[in-house]
């Protein structure tokens, strides 16, 4: 009896009784899945935060105040001086403020507005526009009533899918109970996939703000010329790490604090989401593990079942010249050809999980080689591991016994 | 073809030691029909185990086709088993998931044979036993008599030195059992040695030679006179 032979062989047994089949490779589908999802996710939502903050610059920083307290912000002359820093390449206050608008529905929404300098807008956030402009130099100066909003405004507030149409009409923005208006002077490309469902789009409006001049916002939120948000570059030949720490340490002691400034560079960010996209990782990787364990056991079990009931069957395969050797590799390949297919399902379903959840946030899921390759691995792992045990007692049952076993 | 000398069987569990068989010489020569009869517990299906390679003896020889399969390793009895032996067994032992042409072709396929010629020597086997057009049947399909028949058809395909029966009519009607035997002496005639266990003296009419055990001896071995269905 060959390989290919036993191979068949396993593939009737395991379909002469599907319903069986199916229930032992479920805790595998499950363990597999698991861990394929989330390092689908985890690869996609990587390469997703790498081109988020590449955008911005890997020299990019942000300052903020770790408490609102108007001591704490930073003024004009805070500015200068971090400007006047030989590694700061730029640095710029901006305000951010939180209200809501009234859809053409009559339904409110929630949107963000973001006051800063033009070249924040134009070098920092590098937006794109669809049509219009955006503000300058001479709108910051007057404090003009302008603002830079994306496709999807234009679309879900604005009701308007030709960008064009909006420019010059007014939105009401209500913001602490007071309601300012502005006029719409351009449209930006928000990353927002076309195709992501209505509720999804109109959940993220608020992600997406407003933009305006700091001026603007200063007037509307009384800041008096103080900002609690900064966001600045760093020449690319420094270190991201020391500088962002001169600049804590400047602004805490200018400000006669020990420790009140949150400076966080790009690869902070980057290192942060990472280490929390690890720890994730590990821990349902550790609970998937524990599932394919359960798995693997409950796969033992029914091998065990399966050489109890074909006890007969193995001695009577005995007696016509099977060898114990070919009865183990029998029952073993039985085994494998239950976990490949199980592994193989399982990481089918866990990739489709992963777009399906990916799809809600924007992230692509990735599937790797090396994920196909754990899946089968892991797989073909348990299958000998719970296999070969069964697969021995079956080999080494006595045949004059078996063949007497009813 | 066979010769056994000195062959004790002693069962052990634990402190209890059981003996099944006592000194046995026995010889069987090629073209011999023997039936082996004797009340349950004397010893005769243990006997028939060992002879088929099925079981080993405590102590003795037993030569094989010119080979001392008593000094064989457990391991290499399952190729001497599909080699040199064929096996027909009171519940036919057929395994009901296959086939019958699937059924008649295992021990070619434990032999390593090619698929195609496997079934072609299935085909003749199943011919030679009057069963050429039920091949993809399965075995509960069919009467326990055609059962009997596949399974002496298994027991013929890998061309063995010796047929070894145990009760082969004792699941079998008295028509059937007249059927199944009379396979056996066309067998016979053609040259196949067959040693058959049974408990019912007129299918033991149906042989050449009939050996009684009693108590793990042999007590009576003689040729069979007024035999039946010749």
């Amino acid at each position: 009896m060959n390989l290919k032979e036993s191979i068949t062989l396993g593939f009737k047994q395991l379909l002469s009784n599907k319903g069986r089949t199916f229930l032992t490779m479920l805790g595998m589908f499950i363990g597999v899945g698991a861990v394929i999802m989330i390092l689908a996710l985890g690869a996609g939502f990587k390469e997703y935060t790498k081109k988020f903050y590449s955008n911005i610059g890997l020299g990019a920083f942000q300052v903020s105040c770790k408490d609102q307290s108007p001591h704490l912000r930073l003024t004009p002359e805070d500015f200068e001086v971090i400007k006047s820093m030989p590694e700061i390449e730029s640095f710029v206050g901006a305000i951010w403020e939180s209200g809501t608008v009234y859809n053409r529905k009559g339904e409110t929404r929630r949107v963000s507005l973001f006051g800063s300098e033009p070249e924040y807008t134009s070098t920092v956030e590098k937006l794109k526009l669809l049509s219009g402009r955006l503000y300058t130099e001479k709108d910051k100066e007057i404090a003009a009533r302008v603002v830079v909003i994306s496709d999807l405004h234009a679309k879900l507030i604005m009701g308007q899918t030709n960008y064009k149409n909006v420019l010059g009409k007014t939105v009401e923005v209500k913001i602490d109970e007071q309601t300012e208006t502005f006029e719409i002077i351009g449209v930006y490309k928000s990353d927002m996939p076309s195709n992501t469902p209505q509720q999804f789009q109109e959940n993220a409006l608020g992600e997406y703000p407003m933009y305006t001049a700091i001026t603007t916002m200063d007037i509307i939120t009384k800041a008096g010329g103080n900002v609690s948000l900064a966001y600045g570059s760093i020449k690319m030949e420094y270190d991201q790490k020391e500088i962002s720490s001169q600049v804590r340490l400047l602004l805490n002691r200018r400000h006669q604090q020990k420790d009140s400034y949150n400076v966080n560079t790009v690869a902070d960010f980057i290192d942060f989401a990472n280490n929390m996209l690890n720890m994730i990782t590990l821990f349902i990787s550790a609970v998937a593990g524990i599932s394919l364990l359960v798995g693997g056991v409950g796969i033992m079990n029914i091998m065990l079942v399966t050489v109890k009931e074909r006890t007969r069957e193995i001695g009577v395969r005995k007696a016509l010249g099977a060898s114990n050797k070919v009865i183990l590799r029998q029952f073993l390949i039985e085994a494998l050809i239950l976990t490949i297919i199980a592994g193989t399902i399982g990481m089918l379903l866990g990739y489709i999980g992963s777009v399906v959840v990916g799809g809600m946030y924007n992230i692509q899921a990735k599937l790797t080689i090396g994920m196909i390759a754990f899946s089968v691995g892991t797989s073909t792992a348990i299958g000998l591991l719970f296999g070969v045990y069964p697969a021995y007692q079956a080999a080494r049952l006595d045949p004059v016994e078996s063949l007497r076993y009813e | 073809m066979i010769d056994v000398q000195k062959v004790n069987k002693i069962y052990r569990n634990g402190k209890l030691e059981l003996q099944a068989l006592f000194d046995i010489d026995f010889r069987v020569e090629k073209e011999e029909f023997v039936s082996i009869m004797g009340a349950s517990g004397s010893g005769k299906t243990t006997f028939l185990h060992i002879l088929g390679c099925l079981d080993h003896a405590t102590s003795g020889t037993y030569i094989l086709d010119g080979v001392n399969v008593s000094e064989i390793k457990d391991t290499e009895y399952a190729k001497i088993r599909n080699q040199k032996i064929g096996f027909v067994f009171q519940a036919f032992n057929l395994l009901p998931k296959l086939t019958i042409v699937e059924n008649v072709e295992l021990p070619m396929m434990y032999a390593g044979i090619k698929p195609k010629e496997r079934r072609e020597r299935a085909l003749d086997a199943l011919i030679k036993v009057g069963l050429g057009n039920r091949i993809k049947h399965t075995p509960n399909e069919i009467s326990g008599g055609q059962k009997q028949r596949v399974a002496i058809a298994r027991a013929l395909v890998n061309t063995p030195s010796i047929i070894l029966a145990d009760e082969p009519t004792g699941n079998l009607d008295s028509k059937s059992s007249v059927e199944i035997m009379n396979i056996f002496q066309g067998l016979n005639n053609e040259g196949v040695t067959i040693v058959m266990v049974t408990h019912e003296p007129d299918i033991a009419q149906y042989t050449k030679r009939k050996v009684v055990f009693r108590d793990g001896i042999i007590i009576e071995d003689a040729l069979i006179a007024n035999r039946r269905g010749v």
